[in-house]
């Protein structure tokens, strides 16, 4: 019970302590001390004596060299000093001690006043000569491998390394320290070392850590509370359980008394006689007294435990309400902890969500600016209706994998040639946009440039390649070295005669297919692309495959049959796609396109599209060349009236006779047809039937008043016999429909020119 | 010398350049959306490489899928090791194809014509991708 209470009365000190001093954690040396040299028993009286007349002792025993009671008075002076709150005398008389106990050789002595000078230190706010005495303890400790008091001076130090704000280096000093706690399995110094861990994170602004150090400290708290309360409860129970082991035996002993007394009863009733009865009776009775006696000393034995119980159970009713009040105050801690990290959080979500915002404007504005740069490079791709004009049969698909795209198609007719490309530049997106760009620009510039000097009909592809690598090497400035840019591209060019039915082809990388009667023919690139290599001195080839009527002919880059799917995760692979084109290829163009886009969506699944992808398919239509046609007739000096009011219609029949070089008048009604023909000299007049003030029909007519000779060829837009012979009854040498066949209407006029004497 | 391993990046290649064990592949599909970022270790470490070589280096390349850009990495790279060659080590190329894929096989071939290191071209089955996917 004295245990108890000694060790309850230093619970209350540290805590009266440690909100003096603000030093929560120094290791229980400071009580433990107390209870050594203020509280054991054998020394419990000399508590009493005053310090005058140790003072005294100690100056008796110096000067009889009796060194062990000087160095015993000395440490009970420094004691006694601390206690009456003297820090400095009590530190003079400890470092006194110190002195005699190093001459007495008694270095644990020594060891555990340096401690104590420490503690001493410590509470006037010393801490620099603090940390020198714990240090001087921890240099003893470590030499005598006392690791539970190596960690009791390591905790103390980084206690100290905290008060001089010191936190790093705290930090370092509690690293070593939580190892040997783990390590002896020392909860009260691990929970220690966690709190000063917290507080020198607290300080250096590390609220998480703090946070998780508080945590573990307050857990291995009350772990260690329940343990203690289960002690408690134990010892309890145990006391109980003794106490009434007691009461027990007392209680056997009754019985057993009341049957001796019972069978002397009947023994003295069959021995004596009846007047021995009485006295046996009485003995029996004061026998029954000393009995109940007896059990009543017992009764008080049992009383005076269970007082003794109730008082343990007091204690540790008030020791187990100052735990809790403990572990209110961790709780509220960490609740204004928590409340401080709730803020913090707030405040990160709040910078999140500018963040967030920001670069949501900025992805908008990013998406913006490239949907307006496919724009632009849409509008540089062959428009829709140039290609239907010079292919009638032909489809292009055309998808990016992002906005703008790595994959270009270019074209460009003149005089009967078709020069038309699909390239494939590296990368896709942005900077593959830029490089197509760049495609565009350099294919126009030399088709126009090579055709200044010569005729379309003498340029070969493969010029076109070789000239295209070489101002992508220029304009890239490369130079072949490893690790500088490799842009290029790869592409497919064809092109196409089409009234000699001739196709030239030149490749790098990409090749071209041509389907005829069911057959798939595969003409291969070059094995190099545009752009900086290996063999870039080297010319591309030209090949010049001869074609025929209805030949289809695909070119393409490789992001259609690269597409990664199906069960596996394969490429479609060119083989495939061959494949297909020849299942499909007797589908209409726009079919073929709607099929291939489906076969392509089914085969990715739901995986990326991994790269742009370009296929552009047309079937071959030969022409009668038109500029042969215009070449075999020259009428340079005849003139011809043009009686249209239609601009379009006239424009058609300007673009058809200005290569004959004839000489062209246009008048926009038939009054003023009539008009022209008075007055001008005219070899032949094109006269449009329908018109406005006078229609075509009247004004022949009113021609043929004066002029029977004038060739006139009606317009028509019908073929109807009835317009025909009306035609014929005004006076009109033939007529042609519209649209014009260039070629028959050319003939006519030529005719209807040479029957004129010139 | 570090072993350089790169794993399991979205749209890379995973790389394995190991002298110590004497390893060095490239496997899977190489797609990196920016090819020099990705490929720029992987020069460094072959140029430090070729100061200080093994005596016979055997480079396994598995590649099932690989854009334009990085095909012309992959000819950096083989031009570095080719350095092997001139110095009068031995180097060869193991190129993995699946035998459908043509078009790697014409890749390989157009990249063995214009190196002097030499190539082994290894045609495969569906089981090797499955493999190959699956130590990765």
């Amino acid at each position: 019970m004295k245990n108890l209470v000694i060790s309850f009365y230093c619970g209350v000190y540290q805590i009266i302590y440690a909100k003096r001093k603000r030093m929560r954690y120094f290791v229980q040396i400071l009580p433990f001390i107390l209870f050594v040299f203020m509280f054991s028993p054998v020394r419990s009286q000399e508590t009493a004596v005053s310090e005058s007349e140790l003072e005294n002792r100690a100056i008796k025993y110096e000067k009889e060299g009796n060194l062990l009671e000087l160095a015993n008075c000395q440490v009970k002076l420094g004691n006694l000093y601390k206690e009456k709150n003297n820090i400095p005398k009590s530190i003079e008389y400890f470092q006194k001690a110190v002195k005699s106990n190093e001459s007495l050789g008694n270095i644990n002595a020594v060891k555990n006043i340096y401690v104590n000078i420490g503690m001493m230190y410590a509470v006037i706010d010393n801490y620099e000569q603090a940390l020198v005495y714990f240090k001087k303890s921890l240099k003893i400790n470590e030499k005598q491998s006392k690791k539970s008091e190596i960690l009791s001076d390591l905790i103390n130090i980084a206690q100290v390394q905290q008060n001089l704000k010191n936190y790093t280096e705290s930090n370092q000093t509690l690293d070593r320290a939580l190892s040997l706690a783990q390590e002896l399995s020392d909860m009260t110094s691990l929970k220690n070392c966690y709190a000063i861990l917290s507080e020198n994170f607290d300080k250096l602004g590390n609220q998480n850590k703090a946070k998780e150090y508080f945590d573990l400290a307050a857990s291995i708290k009350s772990h260690m509370q329940k343990e203690e309360i289960n002690k408690y409860e134990q010892r309890t129970k145990q006391a109980e359980a003794e106490s009434s082991v007691k009461d027990g035996e007392i209680k056997s002993k009754d019985s057993k008394i009341q049957e001796i007394s019972k069978e002397q009863q009947q023994a003295l009733r069959l021995l004596q006689q009846e007047k021995e009865i009485n006295l046996l009776k009485d003995r029996a009775n004061e026998r029954e007294k000393q009995a109940r006696e007896r059990e009543e000393q017992d009764r008080h034995r049992i009383t005076r435990n269970i007082i003794i119980s109730l008082g343990v159970i007091l204690i540790l009713v008030s020791t187990f309400l100052v735990f809790i009040s403990k572990q209110l105050r961790a709780k509220k801690k960490a609740y204004t902890m928590l409340e401080q990290s709730n803020l913090q959080i707030i405040e990160q979500n709040k910078e999140i969500e500018q963040q967030r915002d920001i670069l949501t404007n900025q992805k908008k504005k990013i998406t913006d600016s490239i949907f307006y740069a496919q724009r632009i490079q849409s509008a540089l791709l062959p428009p829709a209706l140039k290609l239907e004009k010079v292919l009638p049969e032909h489809f292009i698909l055309y998808r990016p994998r992002d906005i703008v795209s790595g994959d270009f198609y270019w074209m460009t007719e003149k005089d009967g040639i078709l020069i038309i490309a699909a390239a494939d530049c590296t990368g896709h997106g942005v900077p593959g946009a830029f490089m197509s760009m760049l495609g565009v620009a350099f294919l126009n510039e030399i088709v126009n440039k090579i055709t200044f000097n010569k005729h379309i009909r003498s340029l070969n592809a493969n010029e076109v390649l070789n000239q295209l690598r070489e101002n992508v090497i220029n304009s890239l400035h490369q130079s072949g070295k490893l690790t500088e840019n490799k842009d290029g591209m790869d592409i497919a060019l064809c092109i196409i005669d089409f009234e000699n039915k001739q196709m030239q082809f030149a490749g790098a990388h990409n090749p071209v297919y041509i389907i005829r009667n069911a057959e798939l023919t595969r003409i291969e690139a070059d094995t190099m692309p545009i752009g900086v290599y290996k063999t870039a001195d080297r010319s591309f080839t030209n090949h010049e495959i001869a074609l025929e009527k209805d030949d289809l002919i695909y070119i393409f880059s490789d992001g259609y049959y690269d597409q990664l799917g199906g069960e596996k995760g394969f490429k479609i692979f060119s083989a495939n796609f061959r494949k297909y084109l020849l299942e499909i290829h007797q589908q209409p163009l726009p079919e073929q396109k709607r099929l291939l886009e489906e076969y392509y969506d089914n085969w990715k699944g739901k995986r990326e599209q991994v790269d742009d992808v370009l296929i552009i398919g047309f079937k071959f239509k030969p022409r009668s060349d038109p500029s042969l046609a215009r070449q075999q007739y020259l009428w340079q000096g005849k003139r011809i009236l043009i009686a249209e009011d239609i601009e379009t219609n006239y424009l058609l029949l300007v673009e058809a006779l200005k290569p004959t070089k004839a000489e062209l008048f246009r008048v926009i009604n038939g009054s003023e047809a009539v008009e022209f023909c008075k007055n001008n000299e005219i070899d032949l007049v094109l006269m449009d039937i329908y018109m406005p003030i006078m229609d075509g029909l009247e004004a022949t007519r009113q021609i043929r008043a004066f002029n029977q000779q004038l060739p006139i060829i009606a317009q028509t837009a019908n073929g109807k016999s009835d317009d025909i012979s009306k035609i014929k009854d005004a006076g009109c040498n033939g007529y042609i429909s519209k649209p014009i066949k260039l070629a028959a209407f050319l003939e006519q006029i030529q005719e209807h020119l040479i029957k004129l004497p010139s | 010398m570090e072993p350089l391993i790169i794993t399991e990046i979205e749209s890379c290649p995973n790389i394995i350049l190991d002298k110590e064990n004497n390893k060095f592949e490239m496997s899977g599909n190489s797609l990196p959306e920016d090819v020099h970022t990705f490929y720029d270790p992987v020069f460094r470490w072959i140029e430090e490489y070729i100061k200080q070589p093994n005596v016979k280096t055997e480079l396994s390349i598995k590649l099932i899928y690989f854009n334009s850009a990085s095909v012309k990495a992959v000819l950096d790279i083989l031009t570095l090791f080719e350095e092997l060659i001139v110095k009068g080590f031995e180097m060869k190329v193991i190129w993995y194809f699946l035998e459908i894929d043509e078009d790697m096989l014409a890749t390989g071939e157009e990249l063995a014509s214009v190196l002097k290191i030499p190539f082994e071209f290894v045609a495969c089955n569906d089981e090797w991708v499955r493999l190959m996917n699956d130590d990765a």
